[in-house]
């Protein structure tokens, strides 16, 4: 759980990359419950957790998200009067 | 650190990283009941809110081993015809399902670095006789798709786990056409990782 990102530099993330139109169409609290469905949280660890964690903070360790994000047309998609139009989305090219 | 620089290469051996989860992501493979104490398949599916219309049709084999975070399908079903790359597919659930949705017109590339979890969902796509389906061996970071290959691209549970977000990010956008839609389900957390949490790869694999 070390390798996940707070919601908002997820978000930086990934438009930094470019991406737009970010939706997240659900965040769940992801508690140690939910952990303990997971295959990499181990028995000792969510006993661990268990002995470590407050116990209110016991339903929330994480949040589960569920998100979506769009690639924009590029400007190559979009040329301008004097470029050539000719030829396909590069993005597209085999 | 600040979280603007949060994970930009993650402060652990990305190949050690790749092998702990690789090592864990056997097991469920290989014995997807046997010692875990968690749930995997068919419970968990419901428990996040797949349709039964999608996932009761599958066989156990093709359920078993799911173990995703959320349904990245919750916002946007699958239309028919697209292609789809499905990053970290394990031993195919979420492929399998997407397979369902985008049916015979459309394709879906399962994308995993477990070797026994390959052989697992290539065994059961032979067994259910898709031939919209094809299992890849590659790393999220660099993916053995084509540039502007996929209409849509499918992630459940797996970015927390890749060492170089960056570069598992850039990859989706390459292989995405114009138009199209990254859709994941994964853990976030509510505040950046410390420091010296993200050094120890335990941490990261649970």
């Amino acid at each position: 759980m070390s390798g996940a990102l707070a919601e908002r530099v997820f978000a930086d993330k990934l438009e930094a990359v470019g991406f737009t139109d970010l939706v997240v169409v659900d965040r769940r609290p992801f508690g140690l419950r939910d952990a303990a469905r997971y295959p990499l949280f181990t028995p000792d660890l969510i006993e661990l957790m268990h002995r470590l964690l407050p116990e209110e903070r016991q339903d929330q360790v994480a949040i589960a998200i569920t998100a979506t994000v769009v690639k924009p047309p590029s400007e190559a998609d979009h040329p301008d009067d004097t470029a050539d139009t000719a030829g396909t989305d590069p993005a597209r090219a085999p | 650190m600040p979280a603007e620089e949060q994970d930009t290469i993650a402060p652990v051996d990305p190949d050690e990283l790749r092998a702990e989860v690789r090592s864990k992501y056997r097991e469920v493979a290989v014995d997807p009941t046997g010692e875990h104490h968690f749930h995997t398949g068919r419970f968990l599916a419901h428990h996040l809110g797949y349709d039964a219309a999608w996932v009761d049709p599958l066989p156990d084999h093709a359920v078993e081993s799911f173990a995703g975070i959320a349904n990245p399908f919750a916002l946007r079903p699958l239309r028919a015809g697209e292609v789809v790359v499905d990053v970290g597919a394990g031993a195919g659930f979420d492929t399998f399902v997407a397979a369902s949705q985008v049916g015979s017109d459309g394709v879906v590339i399962g994308v995993d670095m477990t070797p026994e979890m390959l052989d697992k969902s290539r065994r059961n796509a032979r067994n259910m006789g898709l031939d919209n389906v094809e299992f890849r061996e590659g790393l999220a970071e660099s993916l053995p798709v084509d540039d502007g290959a996929a209409d849509v691209v499918i992630s459940n549970g797996v970015f927390n786990l890749c060492p170089d977000k960056r570069a598992v990010f850039d990859e989706a956008f390459r292989v995405l056409r114009t138009g199209g839609v990254l859709q994941f389900a994964d853990i976030a957390n509510g505040n950046p990782v410390p420091p010296g949490a993200m050094r120890e790869i335990d941490l990261w694999t649970g």
